[in-house]
């Protein structure tokens, strides 16, 4: 979808409102997918779904309905709907009204055509690679090369109207050899930046490497992270402390804590969509210019994202990181950075008497909000440093731990980063880190 | 939509699919959340779309779309075909499909009443009064009251003959208390987590529910936890109510038990699975009187229907009995992998976008013989604990740890203080060999599951579990640091 037919459609559907203020939020995205597993392709998909969202301001009343289905009739029935749905609602008077049209700052682009038009022919080539070398090792492969992009047009009836376009491919194998199992992924905006034999190599070795685990005891341990492992933290600092909501109403580790340390000086986190690392939508779901916002700057908490309700509450300006409103959720950030250190992850091994490496997590949840205790398996490739080397795999052990308080036992951050897909379009820059005492609570099977 | 259907079969057959199936899905979703007096979540969706199967040289090919239009069906046939034709160059044998005999039927959802009459002002107005006697406690920082209510109308045909036309329709409704003091987050939520209780039924399911009656309980219950003991740590007997024991089930006996966990074929996102097939038949995966079996045909369940997305007719069938592991979950493409000649059909698509995945079935903990009064009063050093909080469990399905919102000390065969921040650990086979009691019929509720996530790309499914009370015994609990 382009941005002149969406403008057509948004247009179409405002002319159909007698609502006192209307909104129209559009999506289109395109994913084609294909899954192997057993050294063999397994599924292989092409969806395409869209969606028009109408929400109306009758008053101080409002009310929201969706389809996906763009016929004339269709879609007069979806603004009634949402007009009914209004009607039939006491006034709220904490409403806001619809923003007037705003000045968006471009971002960096992440749309590319060829990852749009990528084959299926073009896909299971890239998967036979993987496949044959895995082959080459007696190993056997699983995973996903996804190919695909979604389109945003957001509009109201005072004239504002924003659309973004964005593409995403994601090649992500798991390798597996006997008892030994790893795994790699890469994250590109554009197609040909995927770097498929990285990852083969990669996924590979881990599984070559992993094979024979031993036991040892849970406890505390050095821990060096990769990146893949410490996004699981952002992903749960983002939706459990980084949210206006959560700070206003004191179920945030940053609330009472803006302008005070809660990390090692080591940290610094920013919500980004401008970055060229990590370019997101410039616009948020309500239609106001996204902001770089600082989360952590050296370890100090310094802010976090708003929609315009949050905002209000904290008496301060939307940060422009609101989700389709009406929500429950509030603002969450989309594109975090972690900011880069200089020790490379070969100096976190080197400088480890004794630790644990960690590829990635699996399963990870949420004991208690405000700490941001977690708890999580390790997965496809975990190994004992010893001595300032790997000393061989072990099983996979499961970390409960305060992920807060652990972000002020950071030793080391890497210089390399890494992209991790994360939701709404977004992704998260992340670096690997070397983590004392990081507790272990008990060890699987295997 | 049958002309339509039985076009793009034909069309798929033409040009080169050896067996194809459509399946064009209408759903109407309405959603709404009120949070702290205010309307937070407010969504009615329409939507219409259909998805093309195919297989091409032994292999599959699947596209969709939301245009459904006799053009765009054609297209997207000979995309899928193309698709097919690509997943070929790299297979490691010809799918077969285990037979099923063509079912030309329509299936309903039984219901009372359709939630989709029922004015949205009457709706709101009960989730606003259940929202006003939580917050009547100045340390509930959160009140949330919701309803979901889903009618999806799918039209399925195969290149086998198969017609089917189902309608199945589902509610659900409850309410969430979240206090706030000092750093400390206590939630309780009726009657369940995640949004309370979703039935296949209608609206009478939020009729039944006595929410209003049972708000100044929760309310009190959360704020209660605020000053609540936390959770003793060490090896203790357990008991779990069976919203907790449904949560249980679903991670540690059904995606273990899904086939295509056990052959690899998830090892990249949801895992695999210790459950392998040198187990089945004689592996303990429990204690002499667990049984589990799994039954997409029960009344209410949220994974009942007719058939399922293979053109299967819905089945019931066992996965434990007396504490033996004897079965798995499975579709018609891995039927022959277990040696059996017909799917158990739980082979199910999120909507008309995705292709059919193995789902998790309605799976049940078969009643035992015990009084709710008897299981407490056997235990005298134990805990009691209700309502998930949070869970994870490792990618084979065997080390786990879950959280519960609620607990109370037994002491003496008797319940005692309350406790918060209560969770367990354990190894999947062993936790099951430790049940030592399950409470009878008497407490037997099945408890609908909305939001189960599997596959590349990521689908939701619902089904439900029901359990009674069980008592565990000798069971790690709070874990802390």
């Amino acid at each position: 979808m382009d941005q002149s037919t969406a403008k057509g459609l948004t247009d179409q559907v405002l002319s159909l409102s007698s609502a006192d203020e209307t909104e129209v939020l559009f999506s289109n995205a395109e994913e084609n997918l294909t899954r192997f597993s057993n050294n063999a392709i397994s599924q292989n998909v092409s969806r395409n779904i869209r969606d028009l969202s109408v929400k109306v301001l009758l008053g101080k009343k409002v009310g929201r309905a969706s389809t996906d289905r763009f016929d004339a009739a269709s879609l007069q029935r979806v603004v009634g709907t949402a007009l009914l749905a209004a009607r039939q609602q006491h006034d709220n008077p904490h409403l806001l009204p619809l923003p007037e049209p705003q000045h968006f700052m471009p971002s960096p682009t992440a749309f590319n055509s060829r990852t749009i038009d990528f084959s299926p022919e073009e896909r299971a080539a890239a998967i036979r690679h993987l496949v044959e070398e895995a082959q080459k090792h007696q190993t056997v492969a699983a995973g996903i090369f996804s190919t695909g992009g979604e389109a945003v047009a957001l509009a109201n009836s005072k004239g504002l109207f924003t659309f973004h376009r964005s593409t995403t491919a994601i090649f992500s194998g798991t390798v597996e050899s006997g008892d030994g199992s790893g795994w790699a992924e890469d994250v590109q905006r554009n197609v040909d930046m995927i770097d498929v034999r990285q990852v083969a190599n990669t996924a590979i070795k881990k599984a070559l490497d992993s094979r024979n685990p031993r036991q040892i005891d849970a406890g505390a341990y050095t821990v060096v992270l990769e990146p893949a492992a410490v996004s699981d933290f952002l992903m749960f600092m983002a939706f459990e402390g980084f949210g206006g909501l959560n700070y206003v109403e004191g179920r945030s580790f940053l609330s009472g804590n803006l302008g005070k340390r809660i990390m090692g000086d080591n940290v610094t986190i920013v919500d980004d969509a401008y970055s060229a690392l990590n370019p997101g939508l410039p616009f948020d779901f309500e239609g106001i210019p996204r902001q770089k916002v600082v989360l952590v700057e050296k370890g100090i908490a310094r802010g976090c994202v708003h929609d315009r309700i949050s905002a209000a509450g904290s008496g301060v300006q939307s940060t422009g990181h609101s989700l389709p409103q009406p929500n429950s959720t509030g603002a969450i950030p989309l594109n975090m950075v972690m900011s880069p250190g200089t020790d490379a992850m070969e100096d976190m091994i080197k400088s480890t008497r004794r630790g644990v490496l960690v590829t990635h997590f699996h399963y990870s949840n949420v004991l208690d909000p405000i700490k941001l205790s977690l708890t999580g398996m390790t997965r496809d490739g975990t190994f004992l440093i010893e001595n300032g080397k790997i000393a061989g795999p072990v099983k996979n052990m499961r970390f409960t731990e305060n992920i807060i308080e652990a972000f002020n036992r950071i030793e080391m951050v890497s210089p390399d980063q890494q992209t991790v897909n994360a939701f709404f379009s977004g992704s998260f820059i992340v670096p690997a880190l070397k983590i004392a005492n990081f507790n272990f609570s008990s060890v699987s099977e295997f | 939509m049958k002309e339509l259907a039985e076009n793009a079969i034909d069309h798929a057959l033409r040009i080169g699919a050896s067996y194809a199936d459509i399946r064009i899905v209408e759903m109407q979703k309405e959603n709404i959340l009120v949070r702290n007096g205010q309307i937070s979540e407010l969504d009615m969706v329409d939507d219409l779309g259909f998805g093309v199967r195919v297989l091409v040289d032994g292999a599959w090919g699947f596209a969709s779309s939301a245009n459904v239009q006799k053009g765009e069906i054609g297209k997207k046939v000979e995309l899928a075909v193309k698709i097919a034709r690509a997943s070929a160059s790299l297979k490691a044998e010809d799918v077969q499909l285990a037979p099923e005999p063509p079912h030309r039927d329509i299936w309903v959802t039984p219901y009372t009443i359709d939630p989709f009459t029922i004015p949205l002002n009457e709706k709101l107005d009960l989730l606003m009064a259940i929202d006003e006697i939580l917050r009547k406690s100045p340390q509930i920082a959160v009140a949330a009251s919701s309803m979901s209510f889903r009618k999806k109308r799918q039209w399925m045909a195969t290149s086998e003959g198969s017609l089917i036309y189902q309608t199945l329709l589902r509610s659900g409704a409850g309410f969430s208390a979240t206090a706030v003091k000092d750093g400390d987050v206590q939630v309780r939520s009726y009657p369940s987590s995640f949004g309370g209780q979703y039935i296949s039924c209608g609206y009478e399911l939020v009729l039944s529910l006595r929410l209003l009656e049972k708000a100044p309980e929760i309310r009190d219950q959360a704020v209660g936890l605020l000053s609540a003991d936390p959770c003793p740590s060490g090896k203790k007997d357990l008991i779990l109510d069976s919203s907790q024991l449904a949560l249980q089930i679903h991670e540690s006996v059904g995606h273990p038990t899904e086939l295509d966990r056990v052959l690899g074929m998830e090892a990249n996102f949801a895992g695999t699975s210790f459950a392998t097939m040198d187990k089945l038949g004689s592996f303990q995966y429990g204690s002499p009187i667990v049984n589990l079996i799994c039954d997409n045909t029960i009344p209410a369940g949220l994974a009942t229907c007719g058939y399922d997305d293979d053109a299967v007719r819905s089945q019931l069938w066992a996965l434990v009995h007396e504490g033996r592991f004897i079965g798995y979950q499975f579709n018609r493409e891995l039927a022959y992998k277990v040696g059996l000649g017909r799917s158990v059909g739980c082979n199910r698509a999120d909507g008309w976008s995705h292709i059919p995945i193995i789902r998790n079935s309605n799976i049940s903990l078969m009643p035992g013989d015990k009084t709710y009064d008897d299981l407490i009063g056997s235990v005298d050093d134990g805990i009691f604990m209700s309502t998930n909080r949070s869970w994870s469990i490792d990618q084979k399905r065997l080390n786990f740890q879950f959280g519960c919102e609620i607990a109370w000390e037994i002491k003496g065969g008797k319940l005692g203080r309350m406790l918060k921040n209560p969770n367990y650990q354990g190894i999947t086979y062993e936790f099951w060999r430790s049940c030592a009691a399950i409470a009878n019929s008497d407490h037997w509720t099945l408890w609908g599951v909305p939001n189960c996530g599997k596959g590349q790309p990521g689908q939701v499914a619902e089904m439900s579990h029901g359990a009674s009370p069980a008592l565990f015994t000798n069971i790690t609990v709070g874990v802390g640091l």
